[in-house]
């Protein structure tokens, strides 16, 4: 009775179902990620006594040291980005329809992105450091005379990023780009275009959103990299980034308000590039939002 | 509800998405073990009115009533009726055996029973001994045959079919239209059908509702939706081509016959109610009903007693069917038809056709 | 230039920098094992002696058995309950289309775009704030921000793939919405709970910004353990750091071996067609 009664209201019943099955997932982002993030927001407006609302805002941006992480990390994120995605792109293009050793091929690729940043480090340490096996071959073999200086600098944290994100912006790319269409490149090549003019003029507008995507994920990745430029780099120096800053005055300083601060200043900044990337994209190609047809 | 075979059930949907009305107070009453269809273009509604009458989805307003009983507010789960989708909708994981006593082991009937029942029902769709294959395993026509055995596994007093054939090929599809016909006999069944196929239509129907935009144009047996369409979108989606609108020019001394003229083109009909000078009339004719009375193949011409109802042409296109050949003429006034005919015409003959008054479709206004 | 030679030109460069690079990640790799097995090494190409001794040590001086247990239940804690949540989000995602839903997915996504640092710390300080940061828990419930909206996301096209009229015959045949889930549906997405199961996995055990910020002094997983030590590594011989990053090496390729028999490494990374 009371089932019909639901149902002759039209269905009220599926749609309060519908609610109940992302009640879950939705109360645990409000209180787990919202809330925090409201809390870190109003804790970041919470200057010392008797001081503006922006104190700590304006503190970090006025001291030098500090305000100069956003730069550092800019400069390590946006170039890295730039070659992952210059690199992967072309490479996943080549392989879009099926290469030789692809499963072997893609099979170690995923090994960087699985294993993670911290045992990357480790590696890098000892493979590209001053005694490990690369410079050691390179001096054996007479090419250099001294060892490439590899590591606690800026080249470290890049071989360190490099080393994850090209796999994972490779792999991304791979899978995006074999499910465009075969027959778009089949009909062009019919009409007469050559290889390169079908990669630029059909082939790449088509892969623009994904590539656009791919590059903000990397790019969100790089910048938000913290145990890297820990390890590899000099966190004092050259790849002090924004997030080494948030966490140092969090846990080191004990100053959670400075410290929100931080964090909602790298959140910003973050943000911007990737408008900025998204402005970019519409510019270079305009109206190219083409669905992409699965093969 | 009982395992009683129905009475009658009376239909009644308006169905709104949003601002659209897709269903316009559809109303039908379908008798008791009537397999009636509903035809229409894609997007006329008739899926929805199916699944409406299922309960799959809501309706906006409207009753549906079995027996006087009010149908639509029970959930589609206890409503006891048989469903078979386009694209089966079998379950991947499940034996057909599964597949078949899925409804039955949701009414917790004894395994025995369902044994039995599955066994009964394969044997009649003629797949024993397919029982622990998967459906991944079947082809289209088996698949369709499986989704229409677990269907009706449950016995069910209502069936309702959602283009059940439209994914077969050709002659699979002319096989599986006379199981389903045969099947809804013998279990006597009341089965409400869905297509957008005229010929699967006619072939299979006990009665015809055309549909159109949401909005009935006709209910009636097969012979009289073909014979006598109630309107323009019914005779052309039925098959008709050569439509033909003339004025009434004169009329002859018995009142009823009427003399109809436009462009030159002179027809002479005796069927048209109370024709009066002057009003404007809407016919059509089928090309099998158009005769070619004379072509260059068949020698010189011979006097031709007709004075109305026929006219002269040239052909246009002949595209050779075996059995006859469909060709399109000009007329005189360049207006374009289709004629069918054995008779041997090529391209740029000067033909001359006949129009059997009594094979002409008039279509009423509006 | 002809055609043709450009061409495998094109391609004997790919060859080149794919196997090149795959060169350099073997080395790493196996730079890393061979260190934990040395007894001591500078400068040459292998030590001069191995040694097994620098496990035990590290079996001891890291406390592995006690980590290995913390990695393992966040892990299992985070899969269990990652699943468990994002399961009928995913289901209602792939079926209804109601208004606001694009924003719920923006806001589903803000976990994976906004830098763990971001929205860690302030959930660390919450978390110490209420008594519960330090504590395994608290890692549990740290990683799940962004693993609820990762398995939603792999769930959700498993999901889109299950044809609806199955479920729609399935209400026909007399199934309740629950019966539905439980014959239906929930066989038919078996694989991808697996996928998703292992996923999450593979990414909690390799988490750092997160499970770093909230950790305590007990509850250090796996890879917090390898930072600090090689953090410090001045005070710990790099071979006993290198043992470490051994055996956590070999519990994720391990997983890796178990999920590459079920999914092919291009959706193992955020898909791009999702949006």
């Amino acid at each position: 009775m009371l089932r019909s009664l639901y149902f002759r209201l039209g269905f009220k019943n599926l749609d309060r179902a519908a609610l109940f099955f992302l009640l879950p997932s939705l109360l645990y982002l409000i209180l787990f990620f919202l809330y925090p993030f409201f809390y870190g927001l109003v804790l970041s407006l919470t200057p010392e006594t008797g001081k503006p609302f922006y104190q700590n805002f304006y503190l970090f941006l006025t001291d030098d040291w500090q305000r100069s992480t956003i730069w550092k990390t800019i400069r390590l994120a946006v170039p890295i980005t730039l070659l992952v995605v210059c690199v992967s792109v072309p490479l996943a293009y080549t392989m879009r329809r099926g290469m030789k050793f692809e499963r072997l091929i893609t099979t170690f690729l995923i090994l960087p992105v699985s294993l993670g940043t911290v045992l990357i480090a480790e590696g890098v340490l000892g493979f590209l450091g001053g005694n490990g096996w690369f410079n050691q071959f390179l001096i054996n073999m007479g090419l250099i005379k001294e060892p490439f200086r590899f590591t606690y600098n800026y080249t470290g944290v890049v071989i360190g990023l490099f080393l994850k994100n090209f796999p994972y912006c490779f792999l991304m790319l791979l899978g995006y780009v074999s499910g465009i269409n075969p027959e778009i490149e089949r009909s062009a090549r019919i009409l007469g275009a050559r290889p390169i003019q079908i990669f630029w003029r059909i082939m790449l507008p088509l892969m623009a959103p994904g590539i656009t995507i791919a590059f903000c994920l990397v790019f969100v990745m790089d910048f938000a990299v913290f145990p890297t430029a820990i390890l590899l780099g000099q966190p004092a120096g050259e790849t002090r980034t924004i997030a080494i800053a948030a966490y140092q005055m969090a846990f080191e300083h004990y100053d959670m308000p400075k410290a929100s601060a931080i964090a909602m200043i790298m959140g910003m900044t973050q943000m911007i590039g990737l408008v900025i990337i998204l402005a970019l994209r519409r510019r270079l190609y305009r109206g190219t939002s083409l669905g992409i047809s699965k093969g | 509800m009982g395992r009683t075979v129905i009475g009658r059930i009376e239909i009644q949907i308006t169905k709104r998405f949003g601002k659209k009305t897709v269903l316009d107070n559809f109303t039908l009453d379908v008798k008791g073990r009537e397999f009636i269809t509903l035809l229409g273009p894609s997007g006329c509604g008739k899926t929805t009115a199916l699944n409406c009458i299922a309960g799959l989805v809501p309706m906006s307003e409207g009753k549906i009533r079995v027996d006087g009983e009010r149908l639509d507010t029970i959930p589609p789960e206890k409503r006891g009726i048989g469903m078979v989708f386009q694209n089966y909708a079998l379950f991947p994981h499940m034996t057909v055996f599964k597949n078949i006593s899925f409804g039955l082991e949701l009414q917790k009937k004894p395994p025995d029973e369902i044994k039995s029942r599955v066994n009964e029902v394969l044997s009649l769709i003629r797949l024993q001994g397919f029982e622990d294959r998967f459906p991944g395993q079947l082809s289209g026509g088996q698949q369709q045959r499986v989704a229409i055995a677990r269907a009706l596994a449950p016995r069910p007093k209502l069936l309702l079919l959602d283009e059940p054939l439209s994914n077969l090929d050709a002659k699979l599809r002319l096989d599986m239209r006379a199981e389903i016909k045969n099947l809804h006999r013998e279990l006597g069944l009341t089965s409400i059908y869905v297509t957008h196929d005229q010929c699967e239509a006619l072939s299979l129907s006990d009665r015809i509702a055309v549909i159109h935009e949401g909005i009935l144009q006709q209910v009636g047996t097969p012979k009289e939706i073909y014979e006598r369409p109630a309107n323009l979108f019914v005779a052309d989606f039925m098959g008709c081509e050569n439509f033909f609108t003339l004025r009434v020019k004169a009329i002859e001394s018995d009142g009823k016959t009427a003399l109809l003229e436009q462009d030159g083109f002179r027809l002479r009909l005796s069927n048209i109610p109370g024709p009066k000078i002057d009003d404007e009339i809407t016919l059509t004719i089928r090309p099998d009903d158009i005769q070619v009375v004379h072509a260059p193949s068949m020698g010189s011409p011979t006097s031709i007693k007709e004075e109305h109802n026929i006219t002269a042409g040239v052909v246009h296109v002949v595209q050779y069917l075996g059995k006859e050949n469909d060709i399109e003429v000009f007329l005189q006034n360049n207006k374009k038809i289709r004629v069918r005919s054995p008779e041997k015409v090529e391209r740029g003959d000067q033909i001359t056709l006949y129009f059997n008054p009594e094979k002409i479709i008039l279509i009423p206004k509006g | 230039m002809n055609v043709i030679t450009r061409k495998n030109l094109w391609l004997f460069a790919f060859y080149m920098f794919v196997f090149g690079f795959i060169i350099i990640l073997l080395g790493i790799i196996s730079h890393v094992v061979v260190s934990s097995f040395a007894k001591s090494w500078f400068a040459t190409p292998l030590p001069h002696k191995f040694t097994t001794n620098w496990y035990v040590y590290s079996y001891k001086t890291f406390q592995l058995p006690h980590i290995m247990y913390v990695t393992l239940i966040v892990a299992a804690g985070v899969v269990f309950f990652g699943l468990l949540i994002s399961l009928p989000a995913a289901y209602v995602f792939a079926r209804k289309d109601f208004p606001g839903k694009n924003y719920l997915m923006i806001l589903y996504l803000l976990p994976i775009l906004i830098p763990q640092m971001t929205y860690g710390i302030p959930l660390a300080t919450v978390f110490f704030k209420y008594k519960i940061g330090g504590s395994i828990l608290s890692i549990i419930l740290a990683n799940l921000v962004p693993m609820i909206p990762f398995g939603i996301f792999i769930l959700t096209p498993f999901f889109e793939q299950i044809d609806r009229s199955i479920e729609s015959s399935a209400r026909m045949l007399g199934a309740s919405r629950l019966k539905i889930f439980q014959k239906i549906l929930l066989p038919l997405c078996i694989p991808g709970i697996l996928v998703a199961g292992l996923l999450i996995m593979v990414e909690t055990i390799a988490n750092f910004e997160l499970s770093f910020l909230v950790c305590g002094a007990e509850s250090q997983t796996l890879v917090i353990n390898l930072y600090y030590a090689i953090f410090a590594s001045g005070m710990r011989p790099v071979y006993a750091v290198d043992a470490m990053a051994v055996i956590y090496m070999v519990l994720v390729m391990s997983l890796l071996l178990i999920i590459l028999r079920f999914v092919p490494p291009t959706q193992m990374v955020f898909r791009l067609d999702k949006r």
